[in-house]
């Protein structure tokens, strides 16, 4: 047996030299990086401080119950790190370039920063962590007692947690990193990878060669029952601990820690992916050979868990018991600090600060304060949670199976996979669904696993442990709704973290993120897409010139696109062929993009193709071709609404033209009825004379009845005019055209005013038209408007001496016949009007006309295709010009 | 440290992310239920029983497919990261 004071001198001695590495590596490394400490060789030594005391003593005792099921705590990992590239590699980049501190702060941070998140996650790894320290306390208080002698249980613990407290304090507060790595406290847990490594090792060969005579012997009475153990191997039970050894190892606070938060360069992961399963080899290789020798040779009452240092003991091997026993030492100690600073990390950052920044934050300058406060905090959280751990040891009073406890951690922490895998690998998780998950998950992982672990003693009674809370067999806790019969580990598994899974997906996909879980949401999914420093060199460019071409094509027409890839390839001397992708080419291509689709966007799929990662080029073209059907899209509104502008244009105009007609038969009839009045008031007195007045003499009988005459045939001149006009108008006259001869046409109106030319001693000078010249005309209309435009011509014609020229004009397919007067002409105000129904000249008195004339000759000159207006020749004076249209062939 | 050109970085790369998942599918397949189940036969291989001796041997095979591919990965992870290439560890 060793004697209590050398044990304690090895022990110090051990601790010491811990303490002394972590201090000058500390040291050191605040001079510059340490060149062998930052080895992929360290990194991989420093994740394995997932082999605990759980793994050292409590492996074999595995081995031991359940035969080869142990080997699935260290298979999971295996396969995670095998496959290191598609998880472990965006973590870390994740972490990286967010500065992530812990796994809380990485769910937080992907779901838009959420304080309420970071605190459920802080919670839920504190409850877990709790009892897997107080697991390494009593393996320590056990082993010592095993290895000293009995000792004071509680008193060893308490020294022990002291002790650790002390280390973790002094060397994982020691200064605030930005990116929380403690040089010296990897440097000192590589040391503590290495010693038990090797004394797993030492104890496992000096078991099969040492005590049995080698591999065959040690297994030549082995049943097939030994092997398959209690449990039903290859089973349900094996798939759900793979399933929770391989998150275990992500999802572990004190994991993450030295996986992710600790790792210096990405590509120590390849070394680590098959290192690290390595080392889990070598720690698993003897543990079946120490079970089964273990179980043959020491007394049959001997605890499993501690064969790894009682065989020694039994074999009076004192020394390579003292080596188990720091091998021992060092798996719980490296995870009680690992995961000590991992948690304490999270509570201080997550629910301390906050809470002591909000109390003080009334009128106080903040920030000289602020690195003394954290450091407080995390000195006194890494305290409170190593005191919570010997409270929990104290109180548990030390469960005899220690693998029990260990899988309710793995399960505890196992709540977080759904929302660290979904958080970066698909942008839909939303911050509910991650909260609603987390909670439900918890829940169930502490109603059907956490609680029921107190054997009723603590909060679930034995009874409701039997038949369900108010005796409701549904809810047994380890039966819920009915599924029986299952081991209890699978049935927790499947309710917390299936249940969980389900919650967050379903939540998730209800509910809708928010602007900053949104960027978060597509910073952290494509996280190998953004160009961090703009060092990018030639050779980085994994996209192909011709899948550039093809995007480029996509977003600018075809001809462009050659145009600008022919001028790329000419700028770098190539003579055919395309361009070399360079920083230049990218820089161009961006700013060609941008005019078509914006700087944003050209920049957003420019960077997706330069992003460093292999890009996909099938999702960057279905990208582009949204982009142009969008553009195209976007043309074709554009043509429509500049279309619908065009036909409200239109319909203005009609609608400013219905007005403008509105107004004129409003005129027209207010005109109409003031024609008609006129001379019916005066048909109607004198009607009333002559049936009133019975004095009247036979002359003014005579004189009266000739003015009702006058007045009747006055009225119904005017209602033949309207009648004509609106005839004329409405296109429904019938003026059935044919060859006129225009000279004729002339002659037969100059006869038909001739009465009245000579009346008022008028001169009248013709110019006929050249040669026989026909017109599309009616005989009898052209006649009509000549005649009315003659008439108006000799009617108003005040001059002293009249004059009438009629000049006849034909001038290639048109023919024009000219009315001038001396009479004073037209002003050109009354040009515009004069043609209006109703309107008179100046020099019209009241009772020449009703103002038709004008109105229906042009309405007849329009009917036979030609035209009636007012002319202003050089000297001001202004004529009336018939336009018609002139049938050629005929002889001139 | 010679570093071996490859005539296609892309291509390579492609391939070694493939096989990176063939080994760790390979590993979940074998080791997982229902195919572990066919480890559990009688017998021994060189004195160990044979469904201790599957497992590791697929262990083994693991740890050998992961050191054998670590090359390939990393020089896809250089390409990817020109300015993280440290030559120290290689």
């Amino acid at each position: 047996m060793l004697s209590v004071d050398v044990i304690l001198a090895v022990c110090l001695g051990y601790v010491v030299l811990l303490f002394a590495i972590a201090f000058v590596v500390d040291r050191r490394s605040r001079q510059g990086p340490i060149q062998w400490l930052q080895s992929p060789v360290i990194y991989t030594l420093s994740i394995s401080v997932y082999c605990t005391s759980w793994t050292f003593y409590g492996a074999v005792g595995s081995a031991a119950r359940n035969g080869l099921e142990f080997a699935a705590i260290y298979l999971g990992p295996t396969l995670v790190f095998v496959g290191w590239w598609w998880l472990l590699r965006k973590l870390v980049r994740i972490a990286k370039e967010h500065r992530v501190t812990s796994i809380a702060d990485l769910i937080s941070s992907r779901y838009g920063k959420s304080p309420s998140l970071a605190v459920i996650v802080t919670l839920i790894a504190v409850t877990a962590a709790t009892p897997y320290i107080a697991l390494q306390l009593q393996s320590l208080t056990r082993s010592y007692q095993v290895i000293a002698g009995d000792a004071d249980g509680y008193t060893t613990a308490l020294w022990i947690a002291a002790g650790l407290a002390l280390f973790t304090i002094l060397f994982g507060t020691r200064n605030l990193d930005a990116n929380e790595r403690h040089h010296g406290v990897v440097a000192a847990i590589a040391l503590e990878a290495i010693v038990k490594l090797l004394a797993l090792l030492a104890v496992g060969i000096f078991a099969v060669w040492g005590v049995a005579g080698g591999l065959a012997d040690v297994f030549a009475d082995v049943s097939m029952d030994a092997i398959r153990g209690s449990g039903d191997l290859f089973g349900p039970r094996w798939a759900a601990l793979m399933f929770l050894s391989a998150t275990a190892i992500i999802c572990l606070p004190r994991q993450f820690q030295v996986t992710v938060v600790e790792n210096t360069e990405e590509r120590h992961l390849g070394t680590a992916s098959w290192l690290f399963p390595l080392y889990l080899l070598g720690m698993s290789l003897f543990i079946m050979p120490i079970a089964i020798v273990g179980l043959k040779v020491l007394p049959s009452g001997a605890n499993p868990d501690l064969f790894v240092l009682t065989l020694p003991l039994w074999a009076e091997q004192d020394e390579l018991a003292m080596f188990a026993f720091l091998g021992g030492f060092s798996s719980a100690t490296s995870m009680v600090i690992v995961a000590a600073i991992a948690v304490s990390t999270m509570v201080s950052n997550h629910i301390v600060m906050p809470l002591v920044l909000r109390v003080l934050s009334f009128g106080k300058s903040m920030r000289g304060d602020v690195r003394g406060l954290l450091l407080i905090s995390r000195r006194v959280s890494i305290a409170a949670i190593l005191g919570l751990g010997f409270l929990y040891f104290r109180l548990s009073g030390g469960s005899d199976a220690l693998a029990a406890i260990g899988l309710i951690a793995f399960t505890g922490v196992a709540q977080f996979l759904p929302s660290l895998l979904g958080g970066i690998f698909w942008r839909g998780a939303t911050r509910l669904g991650a909260l609603a998950g987390l909670i439900v998950g918890a829940l169930l992982w502490a109603y059907t696993l956490f609680l029921p672990s107190f054997g009723g003693e603590f909060i679930l009674s034995a009874t409701v442990l039997a038949e369900g809370p108010w005796g409701i067999a549904v809810l047994r806790p380890q039966a819920l709704f009915g599924l029986a019969g299952m081991d209890p580990l699978v049935h927790a598994v499947v309710w917390s973290v299936g249940m969980n899974a389900l919650v967050f997906v379903t939540v998730s996909s209800l509910t809708n993120p928010d602007a900053l879980e949104r960027l978060q949401a597509s910073l952290f999914v494509n996280v190998y897409r953004t160009v961090d420093d703009g060092a990018s060199l030639e050779a980085t460019y994994t996209v192909e010139t011709e899948d550039i071409y093809v995007l480029a094509q996509q977003i600018l027409d075809r001809d462009h696109a050659a145009r600008l890839f022919e001028e790329m390839a000419a700028a770098q001397n190539a003579l055919h062929g395309m361009p070399r992708v360079t920083d230049a080419v990218i820089a161009r291509l961006e700013r060609e993009l941008a005019g078509s689709i914006g700087a944003a966007s050209a920049h957003a799929l420019v960077t997706r193709i330069t992003g460093t990662q292999s890009v996909g080029m099938t999702e960057l073209i279905d990208i582009a071709s949204e982009t142009q059907q969008l553009i195209e899209t976007s043309r074709q509104l554009t043509e429509k609404s500049a279309e619908l502008e065009r036909t409200a244009q239109q319909l203005r105009e009609v609608n400013e033209r219905l007005r403008a007609l509105d107004t004129q038969k409003d005129e027209f009839l207010s005109q109409v009825s003031h024609e008609l009045r006129t001379p019916m008031t005066s048909i109607r007195s004198f009607s009333e004379i002559l049936i009133d007045d019975e004095n009247i003499t036979a002359d003014e009988r005579i004189q009266f009845t000739t003015i009702i005459h006058e007045e009747s045939r006055r009225l119904t001149r005017l209602l033949d005019e309207i009648l004509n006009l609106s005839r004329l108008e409405s296109g429904t006259a019938d003026i059935p055209l044919a060859p006129v001869a225009l000279n004729e046409a002339i002659d037969g109106a100059l006869d038909s005013v001739t009465g009245m030319t000579r009346a008022g001693n008028i001169t009248v000078n013709v110019s006929r038209a050249p040669g026989d010249v026909r017109v599309h005309a009616n005989d009898d209309r052209l006649r009509q408007a000549l005649i009315n435009i003659l008439a108006n011509a000799v009617k108003y014609n005040t001059a002293p001496s009249p004059m009438i020229e009629l000049r006849a004009v034909v001038e290639g397919d048109r023919a024009w016949v000219d009315v001038i007067d001396n009479g004073g002409g037209v002003s050109r105000e009354e040009a515009s009007t004069i043609f209006d129904k109703f309107a008179r000249g100046a020099r019209a008195t009241a009772d020449q006309g009703a103002g038709l004339g004008l109105a229906i000759s042009r309405a007849i000159m329009q009917a036979m295709n030609g035209d009636l207006r007012v002319e202003f020749a050089g000297d001001g004076t202004s004529f009336f010009r018939l336009e018609l249209t002139r049938i050629p062939g005929a002889a001139e | 440290m010679t570093r071996r050109t490859p005539s296609a970085p892309g291509e390579n790369a492609r391939k070694a992310h493939d096989r990176s998942l063939a080994l760790t599918l390979a590993g979940i397949v074998f080791l997982m239920p229902p195919v572990a189940a066919v480890f559990l036969v009688e017998g021994t291989l060189a004195g160990i029983p044979l469904p201790l001796a599957a497992v590791f041997a697929v262990w083994i095979f693991l740890v050998a497919g992961a050191y054998l591919l670590r090359p390939a990965l990393q020089a896809a992870h250089d390409l990817e990261n020109p300015t993280s290439r440290a030559p120290d560890d290689d």
